[in-house]
């Protein structure tokens, strides 16, 4: 535990972003899984939720997210088309569509709130996307937009 | 209004409740307080003599409707009436056929709180609204306002002001206002132009005056879950303590819930007590699904809602 500790206060840049990963059971998670069995490494960044399909997901858990603590939020499914239940991310599409332009609209970072499509023989592209969504996520720094009334603070980090 | 306009529509009331049999009508009566004339539900023929209409009926009266499921109702509609009715019927919470829609080709309602702030203690028998212009009597004095400049945000930009599809259309209209030419996208665009943090400090600000009291949910016709999500135990969302996350939360959420239904009434941003522009929301949604899914809630009716359906060619922007 201690080692832990001494081990973040040495690196450069101790703070490393928390992002939560909503993935579909049928693609993005199984490309997840093969980038783990193929050995691939990327940032340990992201906390991963397994949900059946990208349509589960709302802007309810998108936002409960932010306010848990979380500094990003991905969202990822099986590519338009090949969705497992033939149209579940079709109609997702065109929710996220919506929630993404009210989001950036409102003044949330763009690289706050995620969105792709992985499909499961994509291990490579899956650790690809983590690198970048961490990189981006950290380009924006901590997400303290819910922390204080204070109308500017706020804002600052959203 | 004048008042041969209100003694027109009291007329027409009392003959329609007879002639057709209705149980009731729902339209508008002045209240305590100053414009601000609230819902009446008259039975008889009486009860209908204190019926107004006029730029302060504000509100929309489609709320009202599920407590009266089932049964012959009459309702005195503006434009975004009608539509939240089209929209409650297309969700199957109203059966059209219990309704006897009286429509009124509204002129664009008027701003309440700003005529407040620049006339204080302004009262209703003041104003005098005329075609275009509204006469202010002030201390004995006349003032000629523009209506155009004292119309909400919601009416400025609406183009669907005559209720289509109704059983009645009251005739000659109350007022012959013009409208106007724009649109809620150019309301929001320029919100959208401004750098991304002037946004957040925009909607921060708004939001720190949230109380979270929930009327512009209540007020909402076309908010009628039994739980909504605010209130939803298991899993709790959120809860009622007006703190930054929960508020954001609401809104958001408040937001994604009218996508493609919200037929942009004005109620919502009428009813907050803590005068928040809530257009601010609801415009940006009305705007995104006109744009992306070329949709009108409570005018596309053979449409199906946006949400309920997709295309292959929906574009993908963002998404990777
Ligand atoms: S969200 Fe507001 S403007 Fe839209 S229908 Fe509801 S009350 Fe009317
Ligand atoms: S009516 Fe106003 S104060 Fe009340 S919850 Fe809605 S926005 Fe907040």
């Amino acid at each position: 535990m201690s080692d832990f500790g001494k081990l973040d206060q040495n690196m450069p840049n101790p703070w490393q972003p928390k992002i939560v990963a909503f993935l579909c059971r049928w693609c993005s998670y199984a490309g997840a899984d093969l980038a783990g069995v193929s050995r691939l490494s990327y940032p340990p960044t992201t906390r991963v939720i397994l949900v059946p399909c990208s349509s589960r997901i709302s802007s309810y858990h998108i936002i409960k997210a932010l306010m848990a603590g979380a500094d990003g939020v991905l969202v990822s499914g099986c590519h338009p088309g090949d969705c497992h239940y033939l149209t579940g991310n079709l109609l997702a599409r065109r929710k996220f569509i919506l929630l993404k332009r009210l989001l950036s609209y409102m003044g949330v970072a763009e690289q706050r709130v995620q969105f792709a499509w992985v499909s499961a023989s994509e291990g490579e592209e899956f650790a690809a996307l983590i690198k970048e969504i961490t990189e981006k996520v950290k380009a924006v720094g901590p997400f303290r937009g819910f922390l204080r009334k204070d109308g500017e603070a706020d804002a600052a980090t959203l | 209004m004048p008042q041969p306009y209100n003694t027109y529509l009291r007329e027409t009331l009392q003959t329609l409740l007879r002639e057709k049999e209705l149980e009731r009508w729902l339209a508008f009566e002045e209240s305590s307080l100053p414009l601000k004339p609230r819902p009446v539900f008259p039975e008889t023929s009486e009860a209908c003599d204190t019926v107004v209409f006029n730029g302060f009926c504000v509100q929309n009266l489609a709320t009202y409707l599920s407590r009266y499921k089932g049964r012959r109702i009459g309702v005195l509609v503006k434009g975004c009436d009608r539509r939240a009715i089209a929209v409650l019927v297309e969700e199957k919470q109203l059966a059209r056929e219990d309704l006897f829609l009286l429509g009124v080709p509204c002129p664009g309602m008027l701003n309440r709180t700003q005529l407040l702030t620049e006339f204080p203690g302004l009262d209703a028998d003041q104003i005098a609204e005329e075609g275009g212009h509204l006469s202010l009597k002030i201390s004995g004095e006349t003032r000629t306002l523009q209506r155009e400049d004292y119309l909400l945000p919601a009416c400025r930009v609406c183009h669907h002001r005559t209720p289509e599809d109704v059983d009645a259309l009251l005739d000659p209209p109350p007022l012959d206002a013009p409208e106007t030419e724009e649109s809620f996208a150019t309301i929001v665009s320029s919100v959208g132009e401004m750098p991304q943090n002037d946004r957040a400090a925009l909607f921060a600000s708004e939001f720190s005056r949230c109380i979270l009291c929930y009327a512009c949910r209540n007020v909402c016709p076309l908010c009628y879950c039994d739980t909504c999500f605010t209130d939803s135990l298991t899993p709790a969302w959120m809860t009622a303590s007006p703190e930054p996350g929960n508020i954001f939360f609401y809104h958001v959420n408040r937001m994604m819930h009218m996508a493609g239904r919200c037929v942009a009434c004005g109620s919502c941003e009428w009813a907050c007590p803590e005068h928040i522009q809530l257009h601010l929301l609801f415009g940006k949604i009305t705007a995104d699904v006109r744009d992306l899914f070329a949709y009108e809630a409570g005018i596309d009716k053979d449409a199906p809602q946006p949400l309920s359906h997709f295309s292959e060619d929906d574009p993908d922007e963002q998404i990777g």
